[in-house]
């Protein structure tokens, strides 16, 4: 595994779906799924509830296998076809090239804000360096809440929190699921337009699963688990306040 | 469908049995299964192993402590494994805390009944080790046949005793004769009286070398050594009907329910004994080649030379048997709660951190690792709770001590050890069964639950 790693793998890596077909007990969730994701691109997987586009964001990130099956094709990173690996396989390749925030922000409530973005790198044995999981919270404005607990915190603070936690330790890739859905429009916005910032400044793949408007360079829309449309654009210069959304 | 109602007619069914049972045997139903030998040898050797053994697992749960925290100190991976255990529920949970020790402590002390019955027995039996000041691996009993129990019928009579400690004395050993039984004796003072006595009569002589007075014990009447629980030195009480007069009370603990009494053969044979029998003579001193059993039979003598430790053992292995199967039962009872309730815990304690945990896995930490943490978790749990549960066992000794006479039980390593050992196997077996969840745990399904 480690060999695999250290003979395929950049920290930039690119991700290929081919001829991806995917169900859930039976049920086809994704049919005939072909893209490929650049590293260093920001991707948005768009789509109606129901249209498979959290299916595809797990099956690209290793995470089919339990009821997410895959009927056909495979996943790619790089040139190691995911599912020739095994589940631990798959967890510790995660571990080492990506960073996750998911659509709620699971914060354990009786261990402060830095003790939570710590812990599942401490898990898996990486010690983040202050300085850049303090200029990450500096960008997502929670610099001044990471000694706080969980029960001092805002709905906003803790999802800022929830994506520091993702986005810290330099992955090669980001994945965010529906980040902000739980947010009232002002707060998407304002978390919105720090994610921007922060992404851009990162210069990872990221990819961005919602149903909302997004600044994403490019947007994969889903309806039915197929691909329906694909659309990549020139990113105009952008400075906080003056997005162009999708 | 159909199977279900099946079970639930066939539950129906015992429970209408059952009480049906109850009703027309004016609600009392009395089991009668066959008595299983094998299955109380288990419970015995059950309850001896996990106090031998005891004492090894308590200090491996606190080596393997040791370990995961000096792990934890020189690893902050390690370090964070033990805190991602420590969740809100067991923090706030009561149960969660009070329950490992109070099972520890409750097993340490059912386990300790068994053999303390047996110890508790023989006590009456060390003293007279004690007088004749040898210890009783080198002291023979000469008694009517070779399975005899202490306080159980045995004779000898007085002629075949005499014998036989004329020729003790000639082959340069010295002898001890006794006479045992179960009785009766009363305290006036006491509102409660123990259910029985463990009378022993040695001569007068003899019990000089419990440091009494001659003169106290060649007094007219019955002069009597009791337990200290039983009276005090100058009271007054009744054994087996006859007034005697308490020349000494000694800290001794007879065993289940009963007090002990020491008197002089002069003053008893014709009182509370009655005949011309002994229950039979100790002898010590001889040389090792010497053969009790050709002398007897030389001098036809119908009775058996035996090492006392093993007429020790003998009383031992009664008491064993007696005592030790109901008590381990009812420690695996504890322990069956036990497991139900730490596996609810630990189930319930998973649960509420189980969208963490698929959070955290998705991120890329390995369920292996979860799991690992799980375990350390329980290891750690243990450790703390046997010493936790060490002034319990204090606790929960004194109230047994106090429940009846005659019991005097320890608190020991063994005991400590044995809770440990069985809420330790509880503990890991619970969190084996929890580390399920985290097997079975979907992450991308879990999170978006």
């Amino acid at each position: 595994m480690s060999r695999n790693r250290a003979e395929i793998f950049s920290p930039s890596f690119d991700i290929t779906a081919t001829d991806l077909s995917v169900s859930v007990n039976g049920e086809m969730l994704l049919e005939d799924i072909n893209l490929t994701i650049q590293s260093g691109e920001y991707v948005a997987i768009n789509g109606e509830s129901g249209s498979g586009k959290t299916s595809l964001a797990n099956t690209l990130i290793g995470l089919a296998g339990g009821d997410l099956k895959i009927e056909s094709g495979g996943v790619k990173w790089g040139n190691v076809d995911l599912y020739t690996l095994n589940e631990e396989e798959r967890t510790r390749l995660r571990g080492s090239y990506l960073g996750y925030v998911p659509q709620s922000h699971n914060l354990i409530e009786d261990i402060n804000a830095s003790a939570n973005v710590q812990r599942p790198h401490l898990l898996m044995g990486k010690l983040l360096r202050k300085s850049s999981v303090r200029i990450a919270a500096e960008t997502l404005g929670v610099s001044d809440k990471l000694d706080a607990q969980n029960t001092e915190l805002s709905g906003g603070q803790k999802q800022r929190i929830n994506i520091l936690r993702g986005i810290v330790g330099d992955p090669g890739l980001i994945l965010l699921d529906e980040p902000t859905s739980s947010q009232h429009q002002e707060m998407k916005e304002e978390i919105n337009r720090d994610l921007e910032k922060l992404v851009r400044t990162m210069g990872k793949t990221v990819i961005v699963v919602t149903h909302e408007a997004t600044t994403a360079d490019r947007l994969i829309t889903l309806a039915s688990g197929r691909v329906v449309a694909d659309n990549t654009r020139l990113r105009e210069p952008t400075t906080p306040g003056n997005l162009t959304l999708w | 469908m159909n199977n279900r109602i099946g079970h639930t007619l066939a539950g129906a069914t015992l429970l209408a049995t059952s009480a049906a049972g109850l009703a027309a045997s004016a609600m009392e139903y009395t089991p009668q299964p066959e008595v299983s030998s094998v299955g109380s040898e288990a419970l015995i050797e059950l309850n001896d192993l996990s106090r031998e053994y005891g004492t090894e697992a308590f200090l491996g749960f606190l080596a393997a402590s040791a370990a995961i925290y000096g792990g934890a100190k020189l690893s902050p991976r390690r370090a964070e494994m033990l805190k991602s255990t420590e969740s809100s529920l067991n923090k706030s949970n009561a149960l969660a805390r009070v329950l490992p020790p109070f099972l520890i402590a409750s097993v340490a002390v059912a386990t300790g009944l068994g053999s303390e019955a047996g110890d508790g027995a023989n006590e009456s039996n060390r003293v007279m080790a004690e007088i004749m000041g040898n210890d009783t691996s080198d002291i023979q009993v000469i008694v009517q046949h070779e399975n005899v129990l202490p306080f159980n019928h045995s004779t000898l009579a007085k002629d075949d005793a005499a014998k036989v400690e004329s020729w003790v004395t000639e082959n340069g050993g010295t002898s001890l004769v006794f006479k045992q039984a179960l009785g009766d004796a009363n305290n006036p003072e006491l509102e409660t009286n123990p259910s029985s006595a463990a009378i022993t009569a040695i001569p007068a002589e003899s019990m000089e070398s419990l440091g009494l007075d001659s003169k106290d014990i060649r007094k007219p009447g019955i002069q009597a050594v009791v337990s200290s629980q039983f009276a005090e030195s100058g009271d007054s009480v009744l054994i087996e009907g006859k007034d005697a007069e308490v020349i000494e009370a000694l800290d001794v603990y007879p065993g289940l329910d009963r007090t002990f009494a020491f008197a002089s053969i002069e003053d008893t044979m014709d009182s509370i004994f009655k005949g011309e029998q002994y229950s039979g003579v100790l002898v010590a001193g001889l040389e090792d080649n010497v053969d009790l059993n050709k002398m007897l039979a030389d001098m036809g003598i119908d009775a058996a030379s035996i090492p006392m430790d093993q007429w020790i053992d003998n009383y031992n292995q009664f008491w064993d048997r007696s005592v030790k199967p109901p008590e381990m039962q009812f420690v695996l009872m504890i322990i069956g709660a036990g497991l139900i309730g730490s596996s609810y815990i630990r189930y319930a304690d998973v649960l509420q951190r189980k969208k963490q945990l698929a959070v955290q896995n998705i991120m890329g930490v390995p369920k292996r690792t979860m799991k690992t943490a799980e375990y350390m978790r329980s290891v750690v749990t243990t450790s703390k709770a046997s010493l936790t549960a060490t002034p319990l066992i204090v606790g929960l000794t004194a109230v047994t001590n106090s429940s009846q006479y005659g019991l005097n039980m320890p608190t020991t390593l063994a005991g400590l050890g044995a809770g440990t050992l069985f809420y330790g196997m509880a503990s890991l077996g619970s969190t084996m069964a929890a580390n399920g969840i985290i097997d079975k745990m979907d992450s991308a399904t879990e999170v978006r639950k």
